[in-house]
């Protein structure tokens, strides 16, 4: 009688449960929902170089570093989630604060609404398509980021450090091998080879040095090779041109020597953000709205999170405020001459409360709700407004930053090729 | 501010006098208090103040290091201004740098050395072949380098060279920009939307096509 092959159908259990183990697990594309902040864990990741700005739309361009070579890769569009942030130096940034050539981390998704969303909708499977020589992953469907740092604001994220290696110079130009890890020792350790040439910044606590700076000093050969000694540091990567047919060797921008030059690197970030955030009012969606009579409710919101604490703290139980619908990129509202505040509802804050449960990322945690007698259309839960504080200046923001009721339309703001003029022959 | 707070230079808050310090500006646009009607929207801002020449002349290394490192490796801009066709397709360029530049950058335009001419658009946009702008510039040597005497006008370095190649190509003609590289300049590869290359106007000014409908 033929025995029963258990011992063999045991081991291709075992061999298929330790494949299953080992292979991650192929990421599903993911859509967020109107009214709720993604979990970080579902998006997708990628890293690119800025190569387009769009700031006033909250979106542009990132050249992505796929499998293939970087240098024939298309800028891809992008477009930022209402709710996103973006870390530049370790601190909350818009994007016109990101210096084209940067290289960026983000963590995106599907576009939340297909029929609006402000760059091209791509295919559900399109991060698997091969576009020529740049191989694949470079212009993916998930083009909505939530998350966008720079280097330094990654590395301070995981906890990460680099550590100089090696240099190698001629002349006015060379090479640093350096490797990335953990802070704690654990983890995977990442090396890499840059190039950096005079424009390459050195912080070192509150001087700005140039690699000149450091050739006088005699920290560094004016040729050849010398140890880093694992130097730990935090760099700000770019992208350049490099010489001998090495397109994908990134550049290092900015090099933070010390804590000190780091924490007023962000510092200045920081306050730039903080005056962006006080003029263009904070961020956040609504959560409820309760009607009362003659145009009268009570609307509840959300803030967006990420910002500075001071920002938070400016909303107060009691005080006046101002509440205006917004655009998912952003943009307010705005009527007459009088700019956004002319169309934004007026009222007291009833209520400011903070959670006590984990917050996920992209919400603030804080909760407001406005009592005001002129409830709005832009006022629905799930809608993207933005609240002003009566301690915030009331300022004026430029025409391309607001939607005006009368002079916008879908052709002023994205223009067809009939802007350009067609010269009449003589 | 907080540095100079710190080291009493200013006050913390009020007014000081300063003396008519001498310093140079630099000037941004962020929103400032007003209607928008009564001129507040334009009361600019100082985004960076150099308080003496070093800190400027740090400033303008810095930028000057930059646009060096540019120019090298996106070549250097020119105008045709004449020229002379030899035989089987060799001919002399005569072209005029244009100016604003580092000087060390017209520094290493020398008599005898080799180089690649290349043509472009009015945007300076290369054109371009997938082994980068290299591949489809005309190479040759230069044969004369020539400086203007007298007053040179804006734009324009003063610098003219004639460049002696065998490979005469349609671009290189009287008033027609190209871009110039010497040979000690790297030969680098430049990013795909900085060159001409199987270019439509479709592809370089989408339409609003490209949003796919739903």
């Amino acid at each position: 009688m033929k025995q029963f092959p258990i011992r063999r159908i045991t081991i291709l259990f075992l061999g298929l449960f330790w494949i299953a183990c080992i292979v991650p697990a192929k990421q599903e594309p993911f859509r967020p929902k109107v009214g709720e902040f993604p979990t970080l864990e579902k998006a997708h990741s990628y890293k690119g170089e800025l190569t387009f700005v769009d700031h006033a739309n909250r979106r542009g361009s990132l050249r992505i570093d796929g499998d293939g070579r970087f240098r024939f890769a298309a800028p891809s569009p992008f477009a930022l989630l209402p709710y996103s942030l973006v870390r530049y130096h370790g601190a909350p940034a818009d994007l016109r604060d990101i210096p084209l050539g940067t290289v960026m981390y983000a963590k995106a998704y599907l576009p939340p609404d297909p029929k609006i969303s402000s760059v091209p909708v791509l295919p559900l499977d399109n991060r698997e398509k091969k576009y020529g020589y740049a191989g694949t992953g470079v212009a993916p469907a998930e083009n909505h980021i939530f998350l966008f740092e720079d280097e330094p604001s990654y590395c301070k994220r995981l906890g990460l450090v680099w550590k100089l290696k090696e240099i190698n110079l001629k002349e006015d130009q060379g090479i640093i091998t350096a490797r990335r890890e953990s802070k704690s020792g654990n983890g995977d350790v990442h090396e890499e080879t840059f190039s950096i040439d005079t424009a390459t910044r050195f912080w070192r606590g509150k001087e700005h040095l140039y690699l000149r700076d450091l050739l006088e000093e005699k920290v560094l050969p004016e040729n050849g090779v010398q140890s880093l000694n694992d130097q730990s540091v935090l760099l700000g990567i770019f992208w350049k041109p490099t010489s001998g047919g090495v397109f994908k060797r990134f550049h290092i921008s900015d090099v933070w020597l010390d804590e000190l030059a780091m924490e007023r690197a962000s510092r200045i970030q920081n306050e730039t953000h903080k005056t962006f955030v006080k003029s263009r009012w904070m961020p956040g969606w609504v959560d409820k709205v309760e009607y009362g009579k003659f145009g009268r409710a009570q609307v509840t919101v959300t803030l967006f999170g990420g910002m500075d604490d001071s920002l938070y703290a400016d909303f107060k139980k009691g005080q006046k405020a101002m509440l205006a619908s917004s655009e998912n990129t952003l943009k307010h509202w705005a009527g007459g001459t009088a700019g956004t505040a002319q169309m934004a509802s007026k009222g007291i804050l009833l209520e400011v409360s903070k959670t006590q449960e984990k917050v996920p990322l992209g919400s603030s945690g804080i909760q407001l709700s406005l009592e005001t007698n002129l409830v709005t259309e832009g006022f629905r839960p799930g809608k993207v407004i933005r609240i002003r504080p009566e301690s915030w200046p009331l300022l004026q923001v430029p025409r391309e930053e607001y939607i005006h009721h009368n002079r916008d339309g879908i052709d002023i703001r994205f223009p067809t090729p009939d802007i350009f003029q067609i010269i009449p022959k003589n | 501010v907080s540095d100079l707070i710190s080291q009493k230079v200013w006050p913390e808050s009020g007014k000081k006098e300063m003396k008519d310090q001498s310093a140079l500006l630099g000037i941004t646009w962020k929103p400032a208090p007003g209607d928008g009607l009564s001129g507040a929207f334009t009361s600019f801002h100082i985004s960076d103040i150099w308080l003496d020449d070093q800190s400027i002349e740090h400033a303008a290394y810095f930028q000057t290091q930059k646009n060096n490192h540019f120019i090298r490796t996106r070549w250097m801009p020119a105008y045709v201004n004449e020229v002379k066709y030899g035989k089987f397709g060799q001919a002399t360029a005569t072209l005029t740098l244009f100016g604003g530049m580092d000087q060390s950058l017209y520094n290493d335009f020398k008599k005898d050395v080799g180089g690649q001419i290349n043509g472009a658009e009015n945007t300076l946009k290369h054109t371009a072949s997938h082994y980068g702008p290299g591949h489809m510039a005309s190479n040759g040597k230069i044969i004369q380098v020539t400086k203007q005497e007298g007053k040179v006008p804006l734009g324009s370095s003063g610098i003219q060279i004639d460049f002696k190649t065998d490979q005469i190509i349609e671009a290189i003609r009287p008033g027609r920009v190209v871009r110039f590289r010497p040979d000690s300049w790297p030969k680098s590869q430049i990013p795909r939307e900085e060159y001409l290359f199987n270019n439509s106007p479709e592809n370089r000014f989408p339409t609003p096509a490209i949003f796919r409908k739903n």
